[in-house]
């Protein structure tokens, strides 16, 4: 097993230096991987993954398929080791190769780390992330178990490349929907990313011993007992890969469709729609009331809470795991020694937390620079969690409130406890103090154009910057010190109350995701109402039907009974938007049809190996799992058989059989 | 005696092709047997599944007693196996693809491999990709004895060898398998060679033996005579009668007759005016008499 090992390790070298060399470069040079330059924004952790994973793939395939393109398969297996012996010394040589790079890579950007590192210029905790990538290099276990599963399956290349690429789309997909669907705190993400990378990976791995152990017989991969395996490994993987496949072909015929309608509106003391093409070249509409790329916005009008209409200003903070940053201060600051720095500080909030964070760079300031003089214990560069006062936590939604003109005072309202926090950045050390107790305020609003709220109601998603509190005293805005009394000039309406001046109201007839149906109309009666309905373009739409036709029929039946209305710019991974709500029933039985057809035309091939788990598959996850059969079902004919051919010469017939002699 | 190999009425096919068609054969313990037949007729599927590396469609296949589905692990060391076109891993040196051998075998006579290696000229040193084809070849086979294997099987082993290297090579095997009691099942072209280390013979036609027989009884049962024909008779291949094959040549035919004997012989001279005596028949004719479908008839 040592030899097999020392063998598979000296394989797996080059490409192993490869991949950290390539790395290398990228973390270098790159402008979206430099550790080195963009701390905390830096993207060397997903490069990490994604190279490890993929290169984990490509060694894998080249360990399953290398051997047997050098001739060499048989010659390797045919030895007194159990071939899953053999396996598990070539899995731990590549796996081995694949940690001495990333810890190379690792080591690397520590030494350059070092060497470049200016103490004013990089955060600190540079080498306090480096376990990041280290921790992310375990995507190469699971990229190495699907490159060895998908080589193994000894179909014919192209085949075993397909699957290999469909699954690892699949993976990807179960990995990171996983991640996302677990919420963004961090023990359970890099948990999960453990359990997945290396669960699955190991699973991957066993799955491979099982093929291997079984046989390598190009056609007959998957005879006996390994069946319920694949095909639990098929639905697991290959599903998910199908509905994506299915659903982003979708996305981009409706997106064309979304794009080619006109834009629904008011100019000139008439209705009017402006074609798609005109569109990008300027507003000649004066008041866009439809647009059909962005229609839900418009049919969700009736919320009570208006904060959709400043999201645009990221002045309500939804928060997770990842950082956003939202407020920065360049200042100059002398310290202690004399030395004048240009300091950017800026912060950053996640879920639960606020993080102040600067960076410096040692300068000669001009004459007119104002400096100011940095504290006693100032040292740069600094990264610094600002905690409420009181101890608890800061929620997930924060709103902020910017100050007037140029004052160094945010406020930020906590949504879930309505307590007020004044985020000072004035100090070269930015400060959190509370300056609102628990209920101080209720609610928000916005102060909005009256010409924009008279054409577009409470849906305005213009001139919506102004946002003030809702307090018992009344509406009060941050001036930068204080709360203080909010009011509205003459051409303004506070957008809670502009129903009552809403001069248009749309009404969405018909919510289809290709073709909306749309009612215009004029509560002061000077215009007709005008009813419309988008045609979509004849390429889109007949595009997106055929894929309608060949997603999940699950899924199809399941999205007959969804009536929530969708944007056409949405990614619809699982339900179909085109049969939604009911609509369109002919197509659902198209699909259904098709799916039964398939099923069926399959299971009357069963007799020539299809498995009967690939007719669930179909059932499940619609026609395009077919693609994937045929890729990966081969096929084994059922062959007429030749006349048996007979020995001709054989051992000496004795006397008594032998027959008698004719010659014609 | 038990039988090393066998071979129990094995079916494959490729795709929409058959390869075998009820392959039976038995190699007994001690035996030298050659498998012949033409390229692509299917005796490297046939070597192939019966070491376990293809699945048959229908039949079974066994080495040493064990399944051919079930040969996996420290079985494997009694069978020595030298595959089609001598694979080594080209980038390892002598020295170092004889620490490989060893360490993925269960046992390993490494003063039998230093002998060979002393007998063969073989430098430690050299890259085995830099070796000629002979030297691969002879590698390959110290290799597959190196574990004192009951049962070898070599597939093509001559393959691509010029004349000399192929004489060397089959004297180092003929020395190799002259020890007692080892089976050897061979694939080959080249029936030159055959004729000198080959007990038994099989011809592999349509997917089945056409000719399943110990070399020597072939060699006097099978006969080569020339007749000439009585007007409106004709001769075309009929085992029932004899005639493994009648080809038309200038003024009669040549037939290729098996086992003979007088009342064959009266019957044959009753229908023809000129019976030529018994000419010996070489392998290499009578396999391309059997492999190619030659029919005559007489004017």
């Amino acid at each position: 097993m040592r030899a097999i090992f020392k063998k598979q390790l000296a394989s797996a070298a080059l490409p192993c230096a490869l991949l950290a060399l390539v790395t290398l470069a990228l973390a270098a040079n790159g402008r979206e991987f430099a550790i080195l330059r963009r701390p905390g924004t830096d993207g060397t952790g997903p490069l990490v993954a994604v190279a490890w994973g993929i290169a984990g793939a490509l060694i894998g395939l080249l360990c399953a398929l290398g051997d047997e393109a050098r001739g060499l398969r048989e010659f390797i297996l045919h030895r007194g080791l159990p071939r899953t012996r053999i396996l598990l010394a070539q899995s731990l040589a590549n796996l081995l190769g694949l940690a001495l790079a990333a810890l190379v890579v690792i080591a690397v950007i520590a030494v350059m780390g070092l060497a470049v590192h200016d103490p004013l210029a990089h955060p600190a905790p540079l080498y306090a992330r480096l376990w990041e990538p280290a921790l992310l290099s375990t995507s190469a276990v699971l990229g190495h178990g699907l490159g060895l599963a998908g080589g193994l399956l000894r179909q014919p290349r192209w085949r075993t490349l397909f699957f290999t690429f469909y699954a690892g789309c699949g993976v990807l997909y179960l990995v990171f929907a996983a991640l996302r669907g677990l919420g963004e705190r961090w023990i359970p993400n890099e948990a999960l990313w453990l359990v997945l990378t290396l669960g699955g990976g190991a699973a991957l791995h066993l799955l491979a011993a099982r093929m291997l152990r079984q046989g390598i017989d190009e056609e007959r991969t998957f005879a006996g007992p390994l069946r319920p395996a694949l095909a639990v490994t098929a639905l697991v993987i290959a599903a998910p890969a199908t509905v994506l496949s299915a659903s982003l072909v979708q996305q981009l015929a409706l997106e064309r469709s979304a794009r080619a309608a006109p834009l629904l509106g008011w100019s000139q003391a008439s209705w009017m729609a402006q074609p798609a093409e005109t569109r990008e070249y300027g507003p000649r509409i004066d008041a866009v009331l439809f647009d059909t790329v962005q229609r839900p916005d418009i049919a969700a009008r009736n919320e009570e809470a208006r904060y959709y209409t400043v999201e645009r200003n990221e002045l309500v903070l939804e928060l997770g795991a990842g950082w956003r940053h939202f407020v920065s201060k360049p200042q100059w600051l002398r310290d202690a020694r004399g030395r004048c720095f240009h300091v950017d500080t800026w912060i950053s909030a996640r879920h639960g937390r606020v993080l102040a964070q600067a960076v410096g760079l040692h300068y000669g300031p001009s004459s007119k620079t104002v400096v100011q003089d940095a504290p006693p214990d100032f040292a740069l560069p600094y990264r610094r969690e600002l905690a409420r006062g009181d101890g608890k936590p800061l929620s997930q939604q924060l709103i902020l409130l910017p100050p007037a003109d140029d004052a160094d005072a945010w406020l930020l309202a906590d949504a879930s406890d309505r307590t007020l926090w004044r985020l000072d950045l004035a100090p070269a050390l930015p400060t959190l103090s509370q300056v609102g107790a628990e209920g101080s305020w209720s609610g928000i609003d916005v102060a909005i154009g009256r010409a924009r709220a008279e054409l577009e109601g409470a849906s305005s998603r213009r001139n919506s910057s102004r946002v003030v509190l809702l307090t018992p005293e009344g509406r009060r805005s941050w001036n930068g010190s204080e709360l203080v009394a909010a009011a509205l000039t003459a051409d303004e309406v506070w957008q809670s109350e502009c129903a009552s001046v809403q001069r248009f109201e749309v009404d969405v007839l018909d919510a289809d995701v290709l073709e909306p149906l749309v009612k215009l109309l004029d509560k002061r009666g000077e215009l007709e109402p005008l009813e419309f309905r988008h045609r979509a373009p004849l390429g889109a739409s007949l595009l997106a039907h055929l894929v309608s036709a060949l997603r999940s029929p699950l899924a199809s039946v399941q999205s007959a009974f969804d009536f929530q209305p969708r944007r056409p710019t949405e990614r619809h991974e699982w339900l179909d938007p085109l049969v939604a709500g009911g609509r369109r029933p002919w197509l659902l039985a198209l699909n259904l049809g098709l799916s039964l057809a398939l099923a069926l035309y399959f299971a009357a091939r069963r007799k020539n190996g299809l498995r009967a788990s690939w007719l669930v598959l179909f059932a499940l996850f619609g026609p395009l799992t077919a693609v994937l059969a045929n890729a990966l079902e081969p096929r084994r004919a059922a062959l007429p058989q030749p006349p048996r051919r007979t020995l001709r010469i054989g051992p000496r017939p004795t006397r008594a059989t032998q027959p008698e002699a004719v010659v014609s | 005696m038990t039988d090393a190999i066998v071979f129990d009425d094995v079916w494959r096919a490729f795709g929409g092709r058959h390869v075998l068609n009820g392959l039976s054969l038995r190699v007994r313990e001690g035996e030298v047997f050659a498998l012949l037949g033409r390229n692509g007729v299917g005796k490297s599927t046939a070597l192939k599944i019966l070491l376990g590396f293809l699945e048959p469609d229908r039949g079974s296949s066994s080495l040493v007693g064990v399944p051919s589905a079930q040969l996996d692990g420290p079985v494997r060391d009694e069978v020595g196996y030298v595959a089609e076109g001598h694979p080594l891993i080209g980038w390892m040196s002598v020295a170092r693809a004889i620490e490989f051998e060893a360490g993925t075998r269960t046992r390993f006579d490494r003063k039998y491999v230093d002998d060979a290696l002393r007998r063969l000229g073989l430098a430690r040193d050299a890259r085995v990709s830099q070796l000629s084809r002979g030297q691969k070849a002879q590698l390959s086979l110290v290799f597959a004895m190196a574990t004192d294997p009951k049962v070898l099987v070599l597939d093509d082993p001559a393959m691509g060898l010029d004349v000399v290297m192929r004489r060397e090579f089959l004297e180092a095997m003929i020395e190799l398998v002259s020890r007692d009691g080892r089976s050897v099942l061979f694939s080959s072209h080249i029936l030159t060679d055959v004729e000198r280390i080959a007990d038994r013979i099989g011809i592999l036609d349509g997917g089945a033996l056409c000719v399943d027989a110990p070399l020597e009884e072939l060699r006097e049962r099978v006969h080569k005579r020339f007749v000439r024909a009585s007007d409106g008779v004709s001769f075309a291949a009929d085992d029932a009668a004899g005639v493994l094959s009648a080809k038309r040549v200038r003024e009669g035919f040549e037939l290729t007759l098996l086992d003979f004997d007088e009342r064959r012989e009266r019957a044959l001279r009753a229908r023809a005016s000129l019976v030529s005596d018994p000419q010996p028949v070489s392998l290499e004719e009578l396999f391309f008499e059997l492999t190619t479908t030659a029919a005559a008839t007489g004017s």
